[in-house]
């Protein structure tokens, strides 16, 4: 053999380093794709879960609004006959139960007890419809897309209404329910009257309704309280969906964590076979070099 | 561009006292990457490993989540239970309290005190009986997979479940339309014939939850809200066992992952050590019979 020339042994060996340095190579973009997928995978992740706790927060705000509203409606319906009842009885009263100087000052003393209930379910259903509200607001779209088909009078849900009970009017005495409308002193009725107005109002009211009217107001209390109702079971049923929602999107979440951890596990996988490949070169290219030194020894 | 002459090389190792050189050299290479190779594979070997094992964790992690979470649902619905029974607990008792004189007697009626209770418990009804049936309808209970109860306990859950289970048939013979009208839709009749009724009522002895068209089923919800109580308590333990449990997996996990990089660590080291030797036993042989070659050629 000419002294330059290579042998055999000598092309294998550099046939090794070439493939070694290749596959090298390979692992080594290997790293890089799987580092890019890691990088979208940790946006998603993040995307799913900022969802994911968002719709757990507004799950959790609407549990907390009817869990308060439940607290505070509840001792109201439980003696949601009381006073009414006492009414009623003061009025046909034989027995002389009510111990008062007569029955005009007990049935002005109820009709006051009974107009203070009424006011105190419409001041709690303004709070909770602000809570609400708010809720609603800030998640609009989210609400819309989740519950806007099933229940479309999502933007209205404890919403004072000024002309109400449209379809149990015949259940009244009186029709004209706006006289028990005003009772409850929304800025509608009294935009241009002042709040001295407004309490000369329920005076009157207390001195001069009788039986009849505050039936009607106990009506309109017990209506106002199924309305609430009504709305509450709305929103237990949106939380409902939003825990659905919620439960999908941990699901997503659990599968991109795993996917993950095992682009994790690869990535590193990846990155030792290519050290481990780079070395593998390094020692053919270092026999390499020492079956030169042997052949000129 | 050819960065480098095989020939140049070639010609460098030719010379005698740099081929002697450059061998020991290439030894010392030749035994690092064969190392180096060793301790990648060890590494890639282990990483196999604490890979599963970190998988195993990730498992781990979620479940305790999971139990993290129903934990405190399980502590909100007993919250709610007990606001429940106490709002209706005061109320009997006020109801009871005005019922010591006559007047008090003519305004409260036992479905004052009892439908509202019965319409709340038949609405939930539905919700309520898919949750007791995942405890009643099967043999197998997985309240009893982490050992956290005593065979008293465990009978007595039983029990308690059977109670559940005929409470919800009772409930499910009620009609939630009446209710809801007994509760909303009282006319100005009703109410006068229902006082009528509580003036005329001879049963004074009787409290207001004795009497009445739905007095056995109010009772038995008075009872269920008891033994849901209880069942949420059982709950609640099993969800506290099932967070021991995992906690102690994961500490055997994390455990298991210091001992394996530890492990790691001392096979390199092993090794490098072992390795160190087989190369200075090589240098050794090699050397000598370099030397043997050159005392030859001088001799020629």
């Amino acid at each position: 053999m000419r002294r330059g020339t290579l042998n055999r042994k000598s092309l294998i060996l550099i046939f090794f380093v070439a493939f070694s340095t290749i596959l090298s190579f390979g692992f080594d973009q290997m790293v890089i794709r799987t580092e890019d997928k890691i990088r979208n995978l940790n946006i998603e992740y993040q995307n799913i879960n900022n969802s994911l706790s968002k719709y757990e927060t507004i799950s959790e705000t609407l549990d907390s609004i009817s869990m308060g509203g439940g607290l505070n409606f509840t001792p109201i319906l439980l003696r949601r006959n009381l006073l009414i009842k006492s009414y009623i009885l003061n009025e046909v009263d034989t027995y002389n139960f009510l111990n008062r100087k007569s029955a005009e000052v007990n049935a002005q003393d109820l009709g006051r007890m009974m107009m203070k209930e009424i006011i105190e379910v419409t001041d709690m259903t303004i709070e909770i419809r602000s809570q609400y509200a708010q809720l609603h607001l800030i998640n609009e779209e989210i609400f819309n897309k989740i519950g806007k088909d099933k229940y479309p009078s999502l933007p209205y849900l404890f919403q004072a209404d000024f002309n109400p009970f449209k379809k149990d009017r015949d259940k009244f005495f009186d029709k004209n329910i706006i006289i028990y409308t005003k009772l409850l002193g929304f800025e509608h009725h009294w935009r241009d009257k002042t709040y001295s107005e407004l309490k000369k109002y329920r005076e009157k009211a207390i001195k001069e309704f009788s039986m009849r009217e505050w039936y009607d107001v106990y009506k309109y209390k017990m209506l106002l309280l199924k309305k609430i109702e009504n709305d509450m079971e709305i929103m237990d049923e949106l939380s409902e969906l939003f825990i659905l929602e919620s439960d999908d999107l941990l699901e997503k979440l659990n599968e991109k964590i795993s996917e993950l951890q095992s682009s994790n596990i690869k990535k590193n996988f990846y990155i030792l076979t290519s050290i481990f490949f780079q070395i593998v070169s390094l020692l053919f290219l270092l026999l390499l070099f020492r079956s030169f030194i042997t052949k000129f020894r | 561009m050819k960065l480098l002459k095989l020939s140049i090389l070639m010609n460098y190792f030719a010379i005698a006292k740099n081929s002697k050189r450059a061998i020991f050299i290439i030894n010392i290479g030749i035994f690092l990457s064969i190392f180096a190779l060793t301790a990648a594979s060890i590494s890639i070997y282990i990483e196999n490993k604490v890979s599963n094992l970190e998988f195993e964790h990730l498992e781990n992690s979620r479940a305790k989540s999971l139990s993290e979470k129903y934990t405190k649902m399980v502590i909100d619905y007993k919250n709610k239970i007990r606001q429940y029974k106490n709002l209706e607990g005061s109320f009997e008792q006020n109801l009871e309290f005005l019922r010591l004189n006559q007047f008090g007697k003519a305004v409260s009626s036992p479905n004052d005190l009892q439908t509202y209770a019965l319409y709340d418990m038949v609405r939930d009804e539905k919700m309520m009986s898919e949750f007791v049936s995942v405890f009643t309808e099967s043999e197998y209970n997985f309240l009893f997979e982490y050992d956290v109860f005593t065979d008293e306990e465990i009978k007595n859950l039983k029990n308690i479940a059977e109670n559940i289970k005929k409470t919800f048939i009772s409930l499910e013979k009620l009609n939630p339309i009446e209710l809801e009208s007994i509760i909303y839709q009282r006319s100005f009749r009703d109410l006068g014939e229902e006082i009528k009724s509580s003036i005329s009522n001879k049963s004074r002895l009787k409290y207001l939850k004795d009497q009445g068209q739905f007095e056995e089923v109010y009772n038995e919800t008075i009872n269920l809200w008891e033994d849901l109580e209880t069942l949420f308590e059982y709950l609640l333990r099993y969800f506290n066992g099932s967070l021991i449990t995992v906690d102690e997996n994961l500490k055997i996990i994390n455990e298991e992952i210091i001992d394996l990089s530890n492990k790691e660590k001392n096979i390199i080291l092993l090794a490098f050590l072992l390795q160190l030797l087989v190369f200075i036993i090589i240098q050794f042989f090699e050397i000598s019979s370099v030397k043997i070659a050159l005392k030859r050629g001088k001799k020629l």
